[in-house]
């Protein structure tokens, strides 16, 4: 029985301007993801890694800056570092015209990647023997273009593995795809898969790029006593986890939240059916927090801070992490509310309160029941009727604001904009 | 609200307290310039104060306007009646203070202060502001248009427009909608824009966001167009590279081509080096073959043969002196023979036995010199010990008494003398020493016993005392004397005790000095005496061995002995020299006749002697010239010596020059075949000269320097490990180095080129490359950001629009409400005032159009051209009428203070406008009227004297406290 031990990481999306951030904190964020990779390798070298597998999305775009790109090439360029085994994803497909992947549009900038780094350039399947393990071959394929596909990568016969002669080999999957009904609101399914496609799948394990939230599929053990690669669509080809999305290998967004980094794989194969375990391996140093904090009754800007601020001690966020504190309720008519002050803000690497849950305290069942016999109850019950027959969401938004800022016309005599994210 | 009464001390020209009726209308009658209007800005002074503000008032502000003219207190008292509740306002202008004061007699000032110190009763009461309680309660001529602004502006910002809306709502609300479409629209006119950084028009806002997102959407555009442009210039690039990478190639060849070339001209030359060198080889061999003829000096034959010529010459002289040698030599040995003979006596004796002979007569002679004189001295000193005294007997018989002791007595004789004077100094000091050690014990012993004496005295005493005070206290405990006593005992044994203490101890250093000086003084005594009393016992013994009687005698013949011994002794050595001579010439004499003996003897005296010793060394000389007869003959061996040495060098010299020549020296050979041998070696050292200075260094020349030829080896070398595939094989084109240079330096122009086209086009992709994602990601994010300003600003925008249309319709019907009253009410006014308007529509804004009776309709402004300056002043009159009706519904009438309204109008109309005012308004409005014309009003109410009778209340100006 021999061991194969794998790095897997993927949605680095280097270069990825992170616009949401303030200024000043997107080349740290940059620098989190850079930090994210050189650990990927010294981890790699320090566990004994055959190899490291990238499904995908290594960078942003498909032509990132030169900084980012010269440390991309020279990050694996480390004494000790496995063979690397790429597999362009949609966002930074293959072509023979791609400034990150071309050797010859490389070369002509004076770059090339380092000959252990082998990127997967087809988009049908190709297999490369690992270095060092004879018996353990990877497979990839590539996305050619940034265009959402709809090509099924393990679809039956996409690939047929030849019968070997070894018959202890091991076959591992490199590709960038969607695993079906799991894609995230917020991201597009492309090159999907079934999970019935992945228990058929002729390779023994699945290294998958694309989603930003790490999963799973585990088979238990079959009764084969031996492995079962090599034999086209076939069926439990092994047991332990099958397929693996390692996850962006940092936050990428307010909403990726939970931990993000890499996976480490470790293969059993030989005289028996290969068995695979996966081990997560903690890249990014900053939280993604989600947070909820009530407003109702809040009379002061001041003391909506302190809602927050309570919101994040209880959570137990530090000045690193990224944060999202959606407030709900009912602010004390007159209170402004248009955002965190800058010692609360000051506190957090980056920290959003999410208005679009805060209304203003005013007494709506009043407006719709009264009698209407003024302006301001005539002009309340009209937009509450609107509002009511309203099911386009931006247009009921609209109508809310409307009906905020006449009623502050009303009972404050100011307006101040305020209600541009309700409901948006 | 219902005027009261004003009372006034003085406010302007005005003076007097003057009483309204509520219920009726109060028509004021007085002449012109007689204060009527002064009354009316006393009530609005009562109700909101006076400005005293020269910003706003530059010329004169109402404050000074209004001040007394005559001097006294400035000051108003207005009683009002508001709501069912009669209030008093007074306002002192003079000290700017104001009171209001309830019917009960309370202060409830309070209650209407605006602000920091700013108390506007009327605004309060009625909602007016002062200028709206003018427009609307005050009618004075010529303002009358003044009610309805003009300018839409001034008619949108009109309070009176929000009062009308408050009063046709059917709820008083916090705001109206004007006021909240004032507030929207302010706020829309305000929109803070932060990623414009300005505050600004949101319709403004929006358009410079809009531009702002077309210039980053351009510029994203024109970014990206970039950077796809950029693909064409990285195609250029790796195909330049390409390019670059075969003219490479082509240099290479062209290099190797080069270097072939190269290689080849660097073997022929190593060839030809070769070559050249090996001829040098020959050369050196056989320069090396004539090396022993190269030293040969080129004279060395010459010299040879005069050497050998000079040579045979010496050779033939030698034999010539060896003749004439012999001949000379036996002539002269024949007369030394005869003389040998006649000295033949002494024939036995050798030159020595000469010089014996010569010494011993010396010898004798000196003997006999030396014994004489000391043979005289003996005489004298004998002569002189006699005169001294000694005896030679006593001499004798003392010399052979001590003669005989032995060294031990003789020691112990002559240590007698140190012994006694040593015994005697050191008994002296040592006496003296132990005297001294003595007297400082005894002072010692004084000192201290001059302490002991008083101490014991004083513990005595002490211990009595102690005893005495133990006694006496055990007696009589009560008594303080044994107390003293004890006490005084115990001093007195103290200082006793201490006394005793330091005197055993007084000079105790000096006691111990003394005694050990005193011990060692006695000791040393002791051994004196000892050892002169051994001394003693020692010579008492000897002189009784002696045969003396005492030591005395014995050291007193002893001390004889040794000083005459002493004063003797030269005496002595005389006699023992004469002894020694007399041995001497015994044996010189006993020498001299065994010596006389061998040459037939003779006297031995020593005149003989030196005849003797004189034929001894004439025969010795005879004998040496004889045997050195051949020693006579030496200048002749000199000479042949001379010619010998001549000989021996020429000889030397010729196989000098044979063997500088190479040429061994063979006695065997003649000098002739040495001399053919030199001269074959002269013509080789011939030979020798012409390689060593010409063929040689020519040869040389020929061949390149090691460091040249290494570095074409070198050359070689790399060359061919710079083209190793071809280094073995044979050249492909043999083409002229000139050409291939050419060729190389083509090119390497041509590589040239391309990198620096290369160079120029990726610095060109990198900036082009860098730009993009130096300022892409930026605007990107910039892009983000503005389209979420725009969003929100649109959003509040289109928030605001629907807000503020929502306010618009809803409040059509509010507006509908007022309109449609002063629509009617202005109509039935001017109806009853008879003018030829049939009907007013107020608009939205409160501007109105005008019908006339012919039915046509015209706008405000228009209407206002052609209606009469009456009809004008009636149409305004109405509309005040109306408004102030109206703003009076459900809530407080105002009051109407009208000043002369019909002055314009004719009789009828007047009269109509009068009974209009007494009949209807006045039971809804407390009404004043103001006029100048009396006898107008007379004849008015002369003709409706019942309206008049139940409805007027005249108040003449100059008894305003009369009330009728």
């Amino acid at each position: 029985m021999s061991v194969a031990r794998f790095i897997q990481v993927s949605d680095l999306h280097l270069g990825r301007p992170f616009g949401w951030l303030a200024p000043e904190r997107r080349a740290e964020r940059r620098s989190d993801q850079r930090r994210a990779l050189d650990r990927v390798v010294r981890e790699a070298i320090e566990r004994g890694a055959h190899a490291i597998l990238i499904p995908g999305d290594l960078f942003d775009v498909e032509g990132v800056d030169a900084d980012t790109m010269a440390f991309a090439l020279n990050v694996f360029n480390v004494a000790g570092c496995p063979p690397v085994f790429i597999a362009p994803g949609n966002h930074d497909p293959w072509s023979d015209t791609s400034h990150t992947w071309s050797p010859r549009l490389l070369k002509a900038r004076g770059w090339a990647w380092p000959e252990h780094v082998h990127v997967f350039t087809s988009a049908a399947w190709q297999a490369v023997r690992l270095p060092g393990l004879s018996a353990v071959r990877v497979w990839g394929r590539c996305f050619t273009s940034s265009a959402t596909s709809n090509d099924r990568p393990l679809a039956e016969g996409s690939v047929i593995i030849a019968d070997s002669a070894d018959a202890q080999g091991l076959e591992i999957a490199v590709f960038h795809g969607s695993r079906e009904n799991q894609c995230p609101s917020w991201q597009s399914i492309t090159a999907p898969f079934s999970e019935k496609e992945v228990a058929n799948s002729p390779f023994s394990y699945h290294a998958v790029g694309h989603y930003h939230v790490p999963s799973r599929i585990e088979l238990k053990s079959t009764t084969h006593g031996t492995s079962t690669t090599g034999r086209g669509v076939s069926g439990s080809a092994s047991a332990g986890v099958r397929l693996a999305y390692a996850g962006s290998a940092v936050a990428l967004d307010v909403t990726e939240t939970g931990s993000h980094g890499a996976l480490e794989v470790r293969v059993e194969y030989g005289f028996r059916q290969p068995f695979i375990e996966t081990e997560p391996i903690e890249l990014d140093r900053r939280k993604v927090y989600d947070l909820r904090a009530e407003v109702n009754g809040a009379s002061s800007a001041e003391q909506v801070d302190r809602r927050v601020q309570r919101a994040l001690d209880e959570a137990g966020a530090t000045d690193r992490d990224v944060v999202t504190v959606r407030l709900a309720g009912r602010l004390v008519r007159g209170v402004r509310y248009a955002g965190p002050g800058p010692e609360l803000r000051g506190k957090m690497f980056h920290l959003r309160v999410d208005l679009r849950a805060v209304r203003p305290d005013y007494d709506l069942n009043a407006y719709r029941e009264g009698t209407a016999g003024t302006t301001e109850e005539r002009f309340a019950r009209t937009l509450l009727t609107q509002l009511d027959a309203e099911n386009d969401p931006e247009k009921k938004a609209l109508i809310e604001s409307a009906l905020y800022y006449g009623l502050d016309a009303f009972k404050l005599r100011d307006v101040t904009p305020t209600y541009e994210e309700l409901g948006s | 609200m219902k005027l009261l009464r004003l009372r006034t001390d003085s406010f302007g020209g005005l003076k007097g307290e003057f009483a309204f009726d509520p219920e009726r209308l109060t028509l004021m009658v007085d002449e012109n310039e007689r204060g009527k209007s002064t009354m009316i800005a006393a009530i609005t002074a009562a109700l909101y104060g006076l400005e005293d503000d020269r910003r706003s008032h530059r010329v004169v502000t109402p404050v000074d306007r209004w001040r007394p003219w005559a001097g006294g207190s400035y000051r108003v008292e207005l009683e009002i009646e508001h709501e069912g509740e009669r209030l008093t306002i007074k306002r002192d202008f003079e000290r700017g203070t104001v009171q209001v004061w309830s019917a009960g007699g309370q202060e409830v000032t309070e209650r209407f202060r605006s602000g920091k110190d700013q108390y506007p009763v009327g605004q309060t009461l009625l909602g007016l502001n002062v200028w709206e309680f003018e427009k609307c309660a005050l009618v004075r001529q010529g303002e009358l248009d003044q009610v309805v602004p003009p300018d839409e502006k001034g008619r949108r910002n009109s309070t009176l427009h929000a009062r009308l809306e408050s009063a046709a709502d059917t709820k008083v609300g916090d705001t109206n909608a004007t006021e909240a479409l004032q507030v929207l629209e302010a706020s829309a006119a305000s929109y803070t824009c932060n990623e414009l950084g300005t505050t600004m028009k949101v319709e403004t806002a929006i358009q410079r966001l809009e531009a702002k997102r077309a210039l980053l959407d351009s510029e994203l555009k024109a970014l990206e167009h970039d950077l796809a442009v950029i693909a064409g210039p990285l195609e250029d690039l790796a195909r330049l590279g390409d390019e670059e990478q075969r003219a490479r190639e082509s240099l290479a060849r062209v290099d190797v081509e080069r270097r072939e070339s190269l290689a080849t001209d660097v073997r022929s030359k190593l060839a030809e080096d070769d070559r050249h060198r090996s001829e040098l080889e020959t050369l050196r061999a056989e320069a090396a073959g004539l090396a022993a003829a190269s030293d040969l000096p080129s004279n060395a034959e010459a010299d040879l043969r005069e050497t050998v010529t000079r040579l045979e010459e010496a050779q033939r002289n030698l034999e010539s002196l060896e003749s004439r040698r012999h001949e000379e030599q036996a002539r002269e040995r024949g007369g030394l023979q005869a003389e040998i003979e006649g000295l033949r006596a002494y024939a036995s004796c050798e030159a020595a036995d000469a010089d014996r002979c010569i010494a011993l007569a010396g010898e004798i002679r000196r003997i006999a010199e030396e014994d004489s004189r000391l043979r005289t001295e003996i005489f004298g000193l004998r002569d002189s010990l006699a005169g001294q005294g000694h005896m030679p007997e006593r001499i004798q018989s003392l010399t052979a008494r001590f003669r005989g002791i032995g060294d031990e007595s003789q020691r112990l004789l002559r240590g007698q003398t140190d012994l006694a004077l040593v015994f005697q100094t050191e008994v002296a000091d040592l006496e003296k020493v132990r005297t001294d050690s003595t007297e400082t014990l005894r002072a010692v012993d004084a000192m201290r016993n001059s302490r002991r004496t008083p101490g014991w005295a004083m513990v005595a005493l002490g211990l009595g005392a102690v005893l005495g005070g133990g006694v006496l206290g055990a007696l009589t405990p009560q008594s303080s004397l044994w107390g003293m006593l004890v006490a005084a005992g115990a001093v007195l044994f103290g200082v006793g005790a201490t006394l005793l203490v330091t005197g055993a101890r007084a000079r105790e250093m000096d006691r111990e000095h003394a005694l050990r000086r005193l011990s060692d003084a006695q000791r040393k005594l002791n051994q004196l005496r000892a050892q002169r009393a051994e001394s003693e016992v020692a010579l008492n013994e000897m002189s009784r061995s002696m045969g003396y009687r005492d030591a005395v005698e014995l050291i007193r013949d002893w001390n004889e002995y040794s000083r005459m011994i002493e004063q003797s002794s030269p005496l002595m050595r005389a006699q023992e020299s004469v002894s020694t001579l007399e041995i001497q010439r015994k044996a010189a004499l006993d020498e001299v006749k065994a010596l006389l003996e061998r040459v037939g003897g003779g006297s031995p005296d020593p005149a003989h002697l030196e005849r003797v010793a004189a034929g001894i060394r004439h025969l010795t000389a005879v004998r040496q010239r004889l045997a050195e007869i051949e020693k006579s003959w030496s200048w002749i061996d000199e000479e042949k010596r001379v010619a010998e040495a001549s000989a021996t060098g020429l000889r030397e010299r010729a196989a000098r020059i044979l063997t500088a020549a190479g040429i061994t020296y063979d006695p065997a050979r003649g000098w002739a075949k040495h001399v053919a041998d030199l001269s074959a070696r002269a013509r080789g050292r011939s030979r020798h000269s012409v390689l060593a200075e010409e063929l040689i260094p020519q040869a040389q020349k020929r061949v390149l320097a090691d460091h040249a030829r290494a570095e074409l080896q070198s050359q070689l070398e790399l060359l061919l490990s710079q083209s190793p595939a071809t280094a073995d094989a044979p050249p492909v084109v043999a083409r002229a180095q000139a050409e291939i240079e050419v060729e190389t330096q083509r090119q390497r122009e041509k590589l040239e080129s391309l990198q620096k086209q290369r160079e120029d086009l990726r610095v060109s992709v990198e900036e082009g490359w860098r730009r993009h994602h130096a300022e892409h990601p930026q605007k990107l994010a910039e892009l983000e950001s503005i389209g979420h300003a725009l969003e929100r600003a649109q959003r509040f925008k289109h928030s605001v629009e629907l807000a503020s249309e929502t306010i618009r319709s809803v409040s059509v019907e509010t507006h509908r409400r007022w309109a449609d009253h002063l629509n009617e009410r202005v109509s039935e006014i001017l109806r009853t005032l008879g003018t030829r308007v049939e009907q007013l529509r107020f608009g939205e804004d409160l501007d109105f159009s005008v019908r006339f009776e012919d039915g046509q309709q015209v706008a405000r402004g228009r209407a206002m051209l052609q209606l009469s300056s009456g009809a004008r002043d009636q149409v305004h009159f109405a509309v005040r009428l109306a408004i102030s009706e109206y703003l009076s519904r459900g809530a407080t009438p105002l009051p109407l203070l009208i000043d002369d309204a019909f002055a314009t109008s004719d009789d009828e109309r007047a009269r109509a406008g009068m009974n209009m005012l007494l009949e209807h308004l006045s039971k809804r409005h407390q009404i004043i009227l103001l006029t100048c014309h009396r006898q107008r009003h007379q004849t008015f109410a002369s003709k409706d004297a019942e309206l008049y009778g139940a409805r007027c209340h005249w108040l003449e100006a100059k008894t305003p406290s009369a009330v009728q």
